[in-house]
């Protein structure tokens, strides 16, 4: 009882003022839900491209862990909660249009969920997504030809040689500025769209020699990586395939990944 | 010394059991054999799991104990004393279940697996041999430690501290002794070509045989204290009287704060581990970081963030008991939001399902701008800010700031301001530059913010030197649901040793020895991450069902004292 006592004490000064003054603010269970909602519509529909459903609700996971928190934060908020969804406290209008939703949709949404749970669907079954798969041997121990291995010593001609082979073979995907926006590209989207190089994530993080395994074998037969990427070996001399690779980095603006000694 | 052979016979008989194994293993003739229902594979991983987080607590309670026992002596405070007892108490006890799992562990490893016992056994029977002797001189000095705490007081409790600190000392010995091992497998070094150890001491000081010592000994101090503060916790709850709840409040507190102090220099062991990995081998550190394994630091995350938050809610809660703490609440909620947000950024996925609803394929910007490692050693910094700020929070809280003094609270202010400015700028230079250079500038972000947070806390002593209180802490006057963040930490903190655990493991891939001795038996495939998780489950229910018993065991001790 005497923590209770306290606590009423222990309202903060804004509340007391607010109160005396009688300016009415908007209920902290409103805001809240608001919070909620705002963060899956600007996830699902106001950034473009929209979050990706699995994305979104693992986001939707800190939000709501977010909320809890701050309600948690503060014994006045927890009884303003409780006694908001009790429905034991005449509302205006517009609040109680918000808390009939809640106690609406939540039940709903479960209800969905179980529903698509259980729904026979003609998808093919989502896997886990790895861009990075573990090489073979011999991409770890390989040796990378002398004109290759230092970007920063990459001669002029060899990347306009590279350039060639890039726009013949690899444009109709990957693009004309290496940022996976060929022609070609919409048409590929599973598992994986064609490649944009510009992207932090994609070849800079890689070593060389591993963006060499993905031109040389690709992606199609490969019982990790499943992409529609094919292999280049049977099309390409290993020279070609060294200096398209060189383009791709130069014109996506990035260098191979290299090991500090 | 009746007692003293008592308290050994368990030791010994333990490693009666592993030395039966080991002769047993040496006469074996096939590679691998398999054990029934549960699988070779998983034996071997719950039994070593288990043992490595009582070898973690075992190393953490007398760190934790010497602590609490020194400053309780430099302060001449009695409750720390009490509190230091209470938990050297749990110390005889642990190390006899630790004993029982390491031989039972060393026992199955080399019936299950003896291809693999037999190399290790080779090269490293020396270590073997200088791990018995440690574990004998540490389990004697676990032994004088605690039955002279009462004779050695008074003038005499330096001497009862400097047990304590050959007990650290030893204590860190046998765990840098099992990390030779640990490391050797994952960064085997001193080989020859057809794979035979040619340098034993290339083997010991491998790649990753610091950065494993460096990481595990301020991981095990952590996890004492959090451990300390959720068994606190469920005192707490429990508790009838309002002053047993006065004395575990506090010691959650005391608890959290050794868990937390340490905890914030975990992230930057953990990047001089991987830092070390990709140098040892970039493709180990691909698989580990970016690929088949990548999904484990997204769970990582996860878990970071309920012990990161988890702690923080517990110490923001706190300030109710603080006279003078509600001045603080309104700055609060931000604080935490800033904390969701950050660890949002830890956990996003590089990549994630790939279902064609999703079309994730990892093309999506957020993925690829947020999924990769630039924003997140930023957010990580970041989010131990925002702890740092917790702290200066419930420092400043119980006083008033002495006049005149307003000047070191701006320095402070620009500090801070640095920290984060130095951390933005650094996060929008990482993604125009090479991994290479980016990992170098993280390494150099660290050590300003370590001198920044150390000079944030100089100004605060100048600060708040003499300050004069508002009024005692009311010790008890404490939200339950803060005890149960407690609880939640503590097991998110089993359970993340026990997941990296695994992702250590798992990083060998298909290798007993990486790139040494192959596996070969039918266990040599990773599980499923699903599978993974659900051992790691088992496992942290087992370690927490063992503490019960050690907790239970010690309690009726208690009330013949």
């Amino acid at each position: 009882m005497d923590e209770k006592m306290e606590e009423k004490n222990n309202q903060s000064e804004d509340v007391k003022i607010k109160e005396a003054t009688g300016v009415k603010s908007i209920p902290f269970a409103v805001i809240a839900v608001g919070i909620i909602v705002f963060a899956y519509i600007f996830m699902r529909y106001i950034v473009q491209p929209p979050f990706p459903a699995t994305l979104t609700n693992f986001f939707m996971m800190f939000i709501l862990a977010g909320v809890l928190l701050h309600i948690t934060l503060d014994e006045k908020k927890i009884e303003d909660i409780m006694l908001f969804f009790s429905f034991t406290k005449k509302e205006p209008m517009p609040w109680d249009i918000v808390r009939y939703s809640v106690v609406v949709i939540v039940p709903l949404l479960i209800a969905s969920n179980v529903y698509s749970a259980y729904k026979v669907t003609y998808a093919p079954p989502a896997e886990l997504f790895s861009p990075h798969v573990t090489p073979p041997e011999w991409v770890v121990n390989m040796k990378v030809p002398e004109y290759a291995v230092d970007p920063n010593k990459w001669e002029s001609k060899y990347i306009e040689e590279g350039r060639l082979i890039y726009e013949d073979n690899c444009v109709p995907c990957h693009g004309k500025d290496a940022d996976g926006k060929g022609p070609m590209a919409s048409a590929i989207t599973y598992p994986a769209s064609p490649t944009n190089f510009k992207e932090a994530g994609t070849i800079a993080q890689l070593p060389i020699t591993y963006v060499y395994w993905r031109v040389k074998d690709g992606g199609i037969t490969d019982k990790q990586f499943k992409s529609a990427m094919p292999g280049w070996e049977e099309e390409l001399s290993e020279d070609d395939m060294w200096r398209v690779i060189m383009y791709t980095y130069t014109k996506a603006g990035v260098k191979p990944r290299t090991w500090a000694e | 010394m009746s007692g003293w052979v008592k308290k050994q016979l368990i030791l010994f008989s333990c490693l009666l059991v592993a030395i039966i194994g080991i002769i047993a293993a040496f006469n074996l003739k096939a590679d691998y054999y398999d054990f029934p229902i549960i699988e070779a594979r998983t034996v071997v991983w719950i039994l070593a799991q288990t043992m490595l987080l009582f070898a973690a607590f075992i190393l953490a309670v007398p760190v934790f104990v010497l602590i609490i026992e020194i400053g309780g002596y430099l302060t001449k405070n009695e409750r720390m004393e009490r509190l230091a007892k209470d938990f050297a108490r749990l110390l005889p006890i642990s190390y006899s279940i630790t004993a029982i799992l390491g031989g039972l562990f060393t026992f199955a490893s080399f019936l299950l697996f003896p291809k693999y016992m037999k190399f290790m056994a080779g090269p490293f029977k020396g270590t073997f041999l200088l791990f018995i002797i440690l574990i004998t001189i540490e389990s004697t000095i676990v032994y004088l430690y605690w039955t002279t705490w009462e004779k050695l007081q008074g003038n005499k409790k330096l001497q009862h501290i400097m047990l304590g600190v050959a007990l650290n000392v030893v204590g860190t010995l046998v765990m840098m002794t099992a990390n030779i091992w640990g490391s050797f497998q994952l960064s085997p070094a001193g080989i020859s070509p057809d794979g035979v150890v040619t340098s034993i001491k290339s083997a010991i000081f491998n790649y990753t045989f610091w950065p494993l010592n460096i990481h595990r000994f301020i991981a095990n101090i952590s996890f004492g204290g959090f451990l300390c503060a959720a068994y606190a916790a469920y005192k707490f709850l429990s508790s009838k009287t309002e002053e047993d709840k006065a004395h575990y409040d506090w010691m959650g507190y005391t608890g959290t704060f050794v868990g937390v102090a340490t905890m914030i220099f975990l992230p930057f062991a953990g990047y001089y581990f991987g830092m070390e990995i990709y140098s040892y081998n970039a493709q180990m550190g691909i698989t580990f970081m970016g690929g088949a394994l990548s999904k484990i630091w997204l769970l990582q995350a996860i878990v970071i963030a309920v012990v990161f938050i988890g702690t923080c809610y517990y110490l923001w809660l706190g300030l109710d008991r603080i006279p003078g703490g509600e001045r603080y609440k309104k700055y609060l909620p931000y604080l935490s939001w800033g904390l969701v947000i950050t660890f949002a950024v830890w956990a996003t996925p590089r990549a994630w399902v790939a279902s064609l609803e999703d079309v994730a394929g990892g093309t999506h910007p957020i993925f690829g701008t947020v999924g990769v490692m630039a924003p997140k050693i930023t957010a990580v910094n970041l989010a131990i800010l925002g702890v740092i700020v917790t702290f200066l929070i419930n420092r400043r809280a119980g006083k008033y700031i002495p006049q005149g003094r307003e000047m070191f609270k701006y320095m402070q202010y620009i500090l801070i301001g640095l920290i984060i400015a130095v951390n933005i700028i650094v996060l929008y230079m990482s993604y125009h530059v090479d991994s290479a250079v980016r990992i170098k500038m993280s390494i150099y972000t660290f050590l300003f913010m370590a001198v920044a947070i150390g000079f944030i806390y100089f100004f605060d002593g100048l600060l708040l030197k003499g300050a004069q209180i508002r009024g005692q802490v009311q010790w008890g006057k404490m939200a339950q649901r803060s005890q149960y963040a407690l609880i939640i930490v503590a097991v998110s903190n089993i359970w993340a040793m026990a997941l990296l655990g695994y992702g250590r493991a798992a990083a060998r891939l298909n290798w007993h020895v990486y790139g040494v001795l192959q596996d070969t038996s039918k266990y040599a495939g990773l599980p499923s991450m699903g599978r993974a998780t659900v051992i790691i489950s088992m496992i942290t229910l087992l370690f927490l069902f063992l503490l019960g018993v050690v907790f239970k065991l010690t309690a009726t001790d208690k009330k013949e004292v």
